[in-house]
This record gives structure tokens, C-alpha cells and sequence, in this order.
């Protein structure tokens, strides 16, 4: 069961208990399903706000309905009435429901509503001796293949509007329903209009517990017998046009099971909701001790303890994953580098002739550049596992970067992170080789191992800490 | 799980791609000595630049051509433009034995020469180049580039020989210069603790090196109308 529909049971009461304790474990530890349930809080009071604003004075609607009576033939009027009592019903019962389920049958209670007043419509017409007349084919009743149940489910405004002229013309009485605390989203079909006086057809009458799609049929039947003699045919003769299954594009005969509603990366963070901009963002500040390599007595003995110090921001990628982020870092560095020079090859003897030799250093450099993290979020509570990748420009040469990590939330706004990163920098040293040789004029060799370039490589303990908009 | 695998193959895909970066060595050339002496090709051309004695310096271009029948399958680096009597540089000849190969070098054309280069040159290799064994050479030097004097020439995988006679003070003795398929290209002569002359540098080589007359095997002698001639004896074994 998602966490969307969870939380809506949980709003509607519908929840069982032991789902229920779970369920408020799960929001007391994570803030982002919290903020999923505020969500929800917010679209309930949006829709209670629009609920009043569309609302109809009870004045208003006495007018209407009394000029309605005065317009309508008899059979509309009573056609009207169980309608009107079930709108009642569902309205009553949906007082017990779920307030986000009703929201969903907003549209259905509209088609409804439509429906009546085509009705109505097509009886004005008829009374009037109106050549334009609306068909209707009780075998193919809009009403009685619409979930009707589903639909009145919810606290309707249209329901509530029109329940103050159903209880004043007292066309419907006695409202049976099958329980007052049923929460089934099918109770509005549990009806018994028992009043002798409402104008149903016998069929309803041997029936009590006819449901309002038998009797909208019903009416509808009544309705299609008073247009027998119209000029326009019967829809049951008109058939549907059939297509070839083998015209049919076979992609839209898979298995709806077979499509994977959510993201590939993470489908249960799919529930989380949507972070906006700033919130998508992380800053870093880091550190990092270390070795440098290649190394010799010399660099080993002045080795620098702090290796790399960086800031960096990362932002996550897909807006419901939180596995990869991409950014940009900026720092500096200490790497070991070449420098060349020309010596002696014996000190003893002058005559023995020079050599190029290349002293490894300590250089500090700074650079700039993107990196792209994988993180796999809640390995444990509150820690997620990270591996990044670093491509960066430097004073020194390209730096290549990979840290493998982890990064842990110590609040909802800040946390730290730890890793073992490791560093490659390449350069060329043919630039500094011909400054070197042209600062002399003897005869010199340059040995093999100082003819190529030597990568550097920084091992690194990186540690920071970060913050992000919460 | 699934995470789990995510990461691992995440990690093995950083690991390929920094073991794609990790520097590559290509195979080592080989090290024989014929490798470092002189071409066996007649349209060459050298140019040396020569110190005397009293720090004059001359220039001068000597082609390479095959000595007459009465000196063997040696070849000389002669100086076509100079009318002197002695106007051949070297003679030189290489030939390979189960040691390796052996080139050598001669003064004169009446001279028995020297080896200038043998078997395999390596750190520390050593051989005597005469015949009474007065004479040892011993590789002291291998550089990727060697930059002549005024470090305006340099040329590529050069070995360093120094030849000392044990009759003489150690502060005398020769060094011979030999880059890869170059042959000769510079020479120190050394005469004391402060005294040193440079002797031979090699300033250019023209020439084609697809001429028609390349010498691919260095066991096969030709003679002076380029015919092979197999199991041809040195001038030292022709000498006994």
C-alpha cells in the first residue's frame, strides 16, 4: 500500500489500527512524508474554502425549485423526487465518509446533475411540443452504467444544495439507511423510497430495495415510452461502430501491470513530495587528510596534513529520486608534482657529466569543477551511501576524483559526511623541462624515468558537513 | 538489494574508468648494440663538428661508402671535399656472434679498431675493445634524451661508453656517445681533473633511411658489388 494512500485512509478513518501505529511511527521519523500529510491538510482546506464559495442561500434555491414545480409536468416532478432523495441520502451518508474520496466525485456528481437537467429539459421540450427532442435509451442509461454509488460518496456541494427542497416538498420520506456509520462508498445505493405517493413505476414498488440506478432506469424507461413517437430514432439502433482487434496498435493491449507507474531509481520515494528549487539543493564544505603519492623521504617528512579543502553544492537530479545529484565543486589541493633540474651526475667527479633530475615537491593548487553523485538513500536511519565522481580543472593540471561515502542527517537542516576519497592529477611537464634547458648551454641527458610524466596521486579521509533547505 | 547492486556496479564502472586512466608502458626497445651504431647505408651523410687540439673547431660532412675489397666489408665515413691524405673519419663494421652483436671502430686502414659497442648495453655493461684487453669499456650511462653541448641538439635513447686504458692515469680516458640508430654522436676526451675536449659531435645525418641498401640482418656481409657473402671472417680473425 503506498504512503498517498495511507495517509488518505488515514484521513478518511479507514485506516486499521495496526496500519495506523505504523503509520505515525513512519511520520514521526520522516519529515518529508509529514510534509506530504501537511500537503494534505492544505487540499483539505482549499476544498473547504471552494466549498463555500460556490455555495447557494437557502432563498435562492426555494425560488428556484418553486418555479421548477410551476414549469414541470407531474411526471417530472416526480421523477425529480427520488433523485433529489438520494442526492439527500448520499449527502447524509457521505457525512460519514472520507472527505478526499468525495473530492474524486466531484466530476461524477456532476454528470448527474447534467443528466437531471437534460431530463428536465427534454420534458419542458416535450410539454412545449418541441421538434427538437433528446433520446434516450434506457438499456444504455448513462445513469445506470455510471458507478452512482462511488459517486454520491462524497459530500456533494450539489447534494447539499439541494437537499433543503427536497426536505420541504417531503417527496421522499423515511430514508432507510443500511447503517449510519457504514463508511461503504456504495451505502447510497441502499435506498427504500417507501413513500406511496412518489409517482415510481410498480417495478420499484415490488422491489424495496431497489437501488437509484434501477430506478433512474426505471424513469428512464417511463421517459423512453413518452418519446416513442419522436422523429429521431431510438439510440438502440444505433450501433457502435466496431473496429479489427488486429487494427489495434497491440501496445495499447498490455497489462497495465505490466507499466511501472514510478521512477526507475527509487519507486518508494516516488510518494515523497515534490521539492522545490531551493530545496533540491545541498552545500558542502569539506576536508580531507591524506597521502600523496609518489612519495620519498622527502615528501613523506613534509607531507602537509590538510590535503584537500573544498566547497562544493550538489542538487538532485529528478525531482522525486534522491539517488543522483550533480554539481560543481570548487577547492584547493596539495599534490605532489616534478620539478626538474640539472645537476651532476657524480659530485665527485665534474667530469662524469650532468643529468636532469626531477625532485618530487609539494604543490598546492586550486581547482574547479563538476561532479555527479550516486547516493542510495536510508541505508540506515538517516544515512544514506554515496559514490561520487569529480572531473576538475586546476593551476595544476586535470584532476580526476572518486570518493566513495557516507552522508548523514544530524537535523533536518544539517548534517556531515565522511569518505575515503582518492585523487589523480595529470600534467605535462614538457613546459617546465624546456625552461630548465634553456638555462644552460653543457651537454646533459635526461634519464628515462624523468622523461614522462609521473601522475600524481592524492588517498584522502574526507570529512564536511552540509546544509540544505529544509 | 537492489540498491546494493546499484552501488557495486556503480563502483566497478569507477574502477574501470580509473584503470583506464593509469598510465600505460609500451615494451621496451631493444638494447643490442647494433642498435646504437652506425646504419649499414651508404646514402647517408654526417656532420661533425671537430675540436682540434687548440680549441678550433671545424666542420665537416663525411658520406658513408663501402671500403675497397683490399679492407674487407668495411664501410668509411669519408670527407669527399677534403684532399688530405687522411680524410676518412672511421671505418666502422658490425657483426653478430652468440654474445650479441660487436661493431667496431678504426682509426686507419691499417688499424686493427677497436669495439666500440657489444652485446646487450645495459647499466654496467663491460667488454674489452682491444685485442690485448688494455682497453675496457663500460656502459655508464642511458638517457631517454641527450642534449649536446649549447643544448641545441639532442637526440633520443643514447648510451654513454667510457673507454679506459689501464696503462694510463685514470683521469684520462674517452666517452663515447651512441644514440639509437645514429650511430656516433659525440665524443669526450678527458685528460685530466679540469681538462676535457670535446672532441666529435654529430650536428646532422642526411639521408634516406629506405635507401637500397639497408642491411636488415646484421649477421650477412656484403661484399663491394652488395652481394652476400655468408660466414665472412673479421679483420682479427683474418689477422690470426
Amino acid at each position: 500500500m503506498s504512503m498517498n494512500t495511507q495517509l488518505l485512509q488515514f484521513l478518511d478513518g479507514t485506516l486499521h489500527p495496526e496500519q495506523e501505529a505504523e503509520l505515525l511511527h513512519r511520520l514521526s521519523v520522516s519529515p518529508e512524508r509529514r510534509e506530504l500529510l501537511r500537503s494534505f491538510f492544505n487540499q483539505q482546506a482549499l476544498f473547504q474554502r471552494d466549498r463555500n464559495s460556490i455555495a447557494v442561500p437557502f432563498t435562492a434555491e426555494q425560488n428556484l425549485w418553486a418555479r421548477l414545480g410551476e414549469i414541470m409536468p407531474p411526471v417530472i416532478q416526480n421523477a425529480a423526487a427520488p433523485a433529489a432523495a438520494v442526492i439527500e441520502t448520499a449527502a447524509t451518508t457521505a457525512s460519514h465518509t472520507g472527505f478526499f474520496s468525495s473530492v474524486f466525485s466531484v466530476a461524477s456528481v456532476a454528470i448527474v446533475c447534467l443528466l437531471i437537467g437534460l431530463g428536465s429539459g427534454f420534458f419542458v421540450g416535450k410539454n412545449s411540443n418541441a421538434e427538437n427532442l433528446v433520446a434516450m435509451n434506457s438499456a444504455q442509461s448513462p445513469i445506470g452504467s455510471n458507478p452512482i454509488g462511488q459517486s454520491f460518496v462524497g459530500q456533494s456541494p450539489v447534494g447539499r444544495t439541494l437537499s433543503p427542497s427536497v426536505h420541504s416538498s417531503e417527496r421522499i420520506a423515511n430514508i432507510n439507511h443500511s447503517s449510519n456509520q457504514s463508511h461503504s462508498p456504495n451505502a447510497a445505493q441502499n435506498l427504500t423510497p417507501l413513500n406511496s405517493e412518489a409517482p415510481l413505476s410498480n417495478d420499484i414498488r415490488s422491489n424495496g430495495d431497489v437501488n437509484i440506478t434501477n430506478a433512474d432506469i426505471n424513469n428512464s424507461k417511463v421517459n423512453a415510452e413518452a418519446i416513442t413517437n419522436s422523429a429521431l430514432p431510438e439510440i438502440a439502433i444505433v450501433t457502435p461502430k466496431l473496429i479489427d482487434a488486429g487494427n489495434l496498435n497491440p501496445i495499447y493491449f498490455r497489462d497495465p501491470s505490466q507499466f511501472y507507474p514510478h521512477s526507475p531509481f527509487d519507486p518508494e520515494e516516488s510518494n515523497l513530495p515534490q521539492k522545490t528549487i531551493l530545496q533540491r539543493f545541498e552545500f558542502y564544505f569539506n576536508e580531507g587528510i591524506g597521502k600523496q603519492f609518489p612519495n620519498n623521504a622527502a615528501t613523506n617528512v613534509s607531507v602537509p596534513v590538510v590535503t584537500n579543502s573544498s566547497i562544493s553544492t550538489l542538487f538532485q537530479l529528478f525531482p522525486r529520486s534522491q539517488n543522483l545529484w550533480g554539481g560543481a565543486t570548487f577547492g584547493t589541493a596539495n599534490v605532489t608534482m616534478k620539478k626538474f633540474r640539472i645537476s651532476q651526475k657524480n659530485p665527485l667527479d665534474p667530469k662524469a657529466g650532468y643529468e636532469m633530475v626531477g625532485d618530487l615537491v609539494h604543490v598546492q593548487t586550486t581547482y574547479g569543477g563538476p561532479m555527479l553523485q550516486f547516493r542510495v538513500p536510508e541505508v540506515l536511519k538517516k544515512t544514506a551511501l554515496t559514490i561520487m565522481g569529480t572531473a576538475a580543472a586546476s593551476s595544476a593540471g586535470l584532476i580526476l576524483g572518486g570518493e566513495i561515502g557516507v552522508h548523514v542527517d544530524a537535523t533536518s537542516d544539517v548534517g556531515f559526511s565522511v569518505g575515503l576519497r582518492g585523487t589523480h592529477l595529470s600534467y605535462n611537464v614538457d613546459v617546465q623541462q624546456q625552461q630548465v634547458i634553456t638555462q644552460g648551454v653543457s651537454s646533459f641527458g635526461v634519464p628515462a624515468a624523468e622523461i614522462t610524466t609521473q601522475p600524481s596521486y592524492n588517498l584522502e579521509g574526507s570529512m564536511g558537513i552540509y546544509f540544505h533547505f529544509n | 538489494m537492489k540498491y546494493l547492486a546499484s552501488f557495486v556496479l556503480a563502483s566497478v564502472l569507477s574502477a574501470l574508468l580509473a584503470a583506464c586512466s593509469m598510465p600505460t608502458t609500451s615494451a621496451p626497445l631493444s638494447a643490442d648494440a647494433k642498435d646504437y651504431f652506425f646504419q649499414s647505408n651508404t646514402t647517408f651523410q654526417y656532420t661533425y663538428s671537430q675540436d682540434d687540439t687548440i680549441s678550433n673547431s671545424t666542420t665537416a660532412t663525411y658520406q658513408a661508402k663501402l671500403v675497397d675489397n683490399t679492407y674487407g666489408s668495411y664501410l668509411q665515413l669519408v670527407n669527399n671535399q677534403s684532399t688530405a691524405t687522411n680524410n676518412v673519419l672511421y671505418y666502422f663494421k658490425n657483426q653478430s656472434t652468440a654474445d650479441g652483436s660487436i661493431c667496431i671502430l678504426s682509426n686507419s686502414v691499417s688499424g686493427k679498431g677497436f669495439v666500440a659497442l657489444k652485446g646487450t648495453l645495459e647499466m654496467g655493461a663491460s667488454w674489452y675493445a682491444d685485442s690485448a684487453q688494455n682497453i675496457q669499456a663500460i656502459v655508464v650511462g642511458k638517457y631517454a634524451e641527450y642534449y649536446l653541448p649549447g643544448r641545441q641538439l639532442h637526440y633520443n635513447d643514447v648510451v654513454v661508453v667510457k673507454y679506459a686504458d689501464k696503462n694510463a692515469s685514470s683521469d684520462n680516458y674517452l666517452v663515447r656517445y651512441f644514440a639509437r640508430d645514429f650511430g656516433l654522436i659525440l665524443e669526450r676526451k678527458v685528460t685530466g681533473p679540469s681538462s676535457e675536449i670535446v672532441n666529435l659531435q654529430l650536428l646532422s645525418r642526411q639521408g634516406s633511411s629506405s635507401s637500397s641498401n639497408p642491411d636488415l640482418q646484421h649477421d650477412r656481409w656484403y661484399n663491394q658489388n652488395g652481394r652476400y657473402t655468408a660466414h665472412m671472417k673479421t679483420d682479427d680473425e683474418l689477422d690470426k
